[in-house]
């Protein structure tokens, strides 16, 4: 039987969003934990929107706010204004929100 | 639905990213063009809110849709400059708000998601606040 992974959705997305970040020759340092915190703020508000009306809009204001503290924070670290890094957050954020749904 | 719109951003940014890695005065301008057509959303909810319930007649509607059109512009086009002069905190974010809460009483969304809606909002528009501040210490100063 394999072994389950022990991280969770927002570990197993930062490590994502590292690989990617190293792999493009970027430092998300300065920016790490202010990410990994609103993603895992937004996933947390996300899973009680489940079950109420107009949810896909709440999906996109989550994908919004996470890309937008992003921005916020690159305005301080250009290293996480690189548009990879928001497509990342974007697409994981989307798909946390699929297995939610 | 969902799939497509996230493969839809997926391709945006990444089509942004071909421009590499940006000065930190371009770094919130693509979150901020991916928020606005929601915001926009809800600002339109909330003009036809203000109309229907006699605070706005279609003159003032009008003016701000203009007002809502400049900003749409300066977005797009990445003008920062023509963003210096859009009348945002009085004439664009009080009615997002509204939308918001318009919908919440309608059905249309539902508490805590509206509580995301509202985050939104407060972020974009520090965003925006950020791109006004950022773009007036590029005039040219008058000696």
């Amino acid at each position: 039987m394999p072994k389950q992974s022990k991280k969770n959705a927002t570990d197993q997305f930062m490590d994502l969003l590292q690989g990617v970040a190293s792999e493009t020759g970027h430092d998300l340092s300065e920016s790490a934990d202010k990410i990994r915190t609103t993603v895992a703020e937004q996933m947390a508000k996300l899973s009680l929107v489940v079950g109420e009306p107009g949810y896909d809009r709440a999906v996109k204001a989550a994908r919004d706010n996470v890309a937008l503290a992003a921005g916020l924070a690159a305005v301080e670290d250009a290293d996480a204004a690189d548009g990879r890094i928001i497509g990342v957050i974007q697409g994981a954020l989307f798909f946390g929100a699929k297995t939610l749904a | 639905m969902n799939r497509l719109c996230a493969s839809l951003a997926l391709v945006c940014v990444l089509l942004a990213s071909c421009i590499g890695t940006r000065a930190r005065n371009d770094a919130l301008m693509p979150a901020v063009r991916m928020a606005w057509p929601e915001v926009r959303v809800d600002f339109d909810r909330g003009v036809a809110d203000g109309i229907n319930d006699g605070d706005l007649t279609e003159m003032a509607a009008i003016g701000l849709r203009s007002e809502a059109d400049r900003l749409n512009n300066a977005i797009t086009s990445g003008d920062r400059i023509a963003l210096i002069n859009v009348l945002y905190d009085t004439e664009i974010r009080p009615w997002a708000g509204r939308g918001i809460t318009a919908a919440l009483d309608a059905g249309e969304i539902g508490p805590n998601g509206a509580l995301l809606l509202q985050e939104r909002l407060g972020n974009f528009s520090a965003a925006i606040l950020v791109l006004q501040e950022r773009a007036t210490s590029l005039l040219p100063t008058t000696r």
